[in-house]
């Protein structure tokens, strides 16, 4: 049996912005039974010493399936995949070429996008020096993404994969700002994957997990 | 046969710290038959249509290995290891936390050590409240490294694996500053990667291949 370890509660800005709401979109892509064991997060639940064992920063989410567990929102996807079979080609090349846009979600184009979310959020001062590097970063990568989508609805091809549910969250992170206003094909792409009824159905079971109204979730 | 697509020219100011370091280490480690293509970054040719061909964002390494052209060092060194079914392990549960700390390496751990390097390589604004926040969650990090470390020697497995070649690869970035003193666990485990032949051999072969100053990378 599968079960996801989620949020059962955060702090009002954070409401939404959790990695749980990846992993549970992709088991709901996928079609897998699973069950949810939230956490009391408000409450000090990730700090546990129950928890400290199985997440070794503390983080959520972790999935447990049949007695192994598994942190890092993008390993839960890969496990997931190949488990499945699903979001993910049988060929190797196919399966090389999701990891490598994994990894180019997570290790390239979501560093800086995250920090500038960080700094307009307020976390990190205002130096306007260090938002000013991170954009100039962060739109180089943009461009890359731009031209990889070219004629493509999805970052690897036809198919909707684990990189693009990986790469459109990521993007998630610089919605309200207007970096991706310039990359027609990156909107179109983030518009896309956000349609997709399964992602729709987790941000259901998000907020009512976390006795949130559905508009508190974007 | 196996090409490794290296700088062949950059400014000295970086020497040492590009990323073509870890999937050469990872060759010497396995000791697979391999060239190396070295492009002109300063000269240019890495922005050319020609890398631009191989490269989605135009970053070095890439590799290629008969018809397959992979980027992303995750996912090179993924596609490496279980080619050569070296540095990772054969038992599936085994093998998902080698790739669940692989993913960590490159994106819970490298998410504050990268920005902090580039901080005090002076890229990225002056030290203040950034440097501050970075310090913090760098923290953390190693904090949930050095647990994770206590009582073996290296992260995912009893035996080195692709996981420890990029955490000790991303713990490097930070050997000039004294944030790890505080937890010997992890210094340990540094020391340990970083006196690998295989690591040393990969110095000595970058610093030929740069004209490179061999005590000033180390």
């Amino acid at each position: 049996m599968i079960t996801l370890h989620a949020f059962a509660n955060m702090f009002p800005g954070g409401i939404g912005e959790t990695k749980d709401i990846r992993i549970q979109w992709a088991l709901e892509e996928m079609g897998l039974p699973y069950e949810v064991k939230a956490l009391d997060y408000l409450g000090g639940e990730a700090e546990s010493p129950g928890f400290s064992a199985i997440s070794p920063f503390n983080q959520i989410p972790v999935l447990e399936d049949d007695g192994l567990v598994i942190a890092e929102s993008c390993a839960i996807l890969i496990h997931l995949a190949e488990k499945s079979g699903r979001l993910m080609p049988a060929d190797e090349a196919g399966r090389l070429r999701v990891i490598q846009w994994c990894f180019a979600a997570v290790a390239t184009v979501a560093p800086p996008l995250s920090m500038i979310a960080m700094v307009d959020a307020g976390f990190m001062g205002k130096d306007p020096a260090a938002r000013e590097f991170l954009v100039g970063i962060a739109t180089r990568w943009l461009a890359g993404l731009e031209r990889q989508l070219e004629g493509r609805d999805w970052i690897t091809g036809d198919d909707f994969t684990i990189a693009d549910i990986t790469l459109a969250d990521i993007l998630r992170e610089i919605r309200e700002t207007d970096l991706m206003d310039g990359y027609p094909n990156v909107r179109a792409f983030y518009a896309r994957a956000f349609a997709r009824p399964a992602r729709r159905r987790a941000r259901e079971l998000t907020a009512e997990r976390m006795g949130v109204d559905i508009g508190d979730i974007a | 046969m196996i090409t490794l697509h290296a700088f062949g020219r950059v400014h000295p100011f970086v020497h040492g710290e590009t990323r073509d370091l870890r999937v050469q280490w990872a060759l010497e480690e396995m000791g697979l038959p391999y060239t190396v293509r070295g492009w002109d970054h300063t000269g240019g040719e890495t922005t050319g249509p020609e890398f631009s061909a191989i490269s989605p964002f135009n970053q070095i390494p890439v590799l290629t290995d008969g018809d397959l052209t992979l980027s992303e060092t995750g996912a090179i060194l993924i596609h490496l290891a279980e080619t050569s079914g070296q540095l990772i392990p054969a038992d599936a549960e085994d093998r998902a936390h080698v790739i669940q700390w692989t993913l960590a390496a490159l994106s819970t751990v490298e998410g504050p050590i990268q920005p902090l390097k580039l901080m005090d390589m002076g890229a990225m604004g002056e030290p203040g409240d950034v440097r501050d926040f970075l310090t913090g969650w760098t923290h953390r990090v190693l904090g949930g490294v050095n647990r994770k470390l206590e009582g073996r020697d290296w992260i995912a497995t009893d035996d080195f694996t692709i996981a420890d070649l990029l955490l000790a690869a991303v713990l490097r970035q930070l050997r000039h500053t004294e944030l790890m003193d505080g937890y010997p666990n992890v210094k340990a485990f540094y020391d340990r990667a970083m006196a690998r032949p295989a690591w040393r051999r990969t110095l000595d072969l970058y610093a030929e291949r740069l004209g490179a100053d061999r005590t000033a990378i180390d």
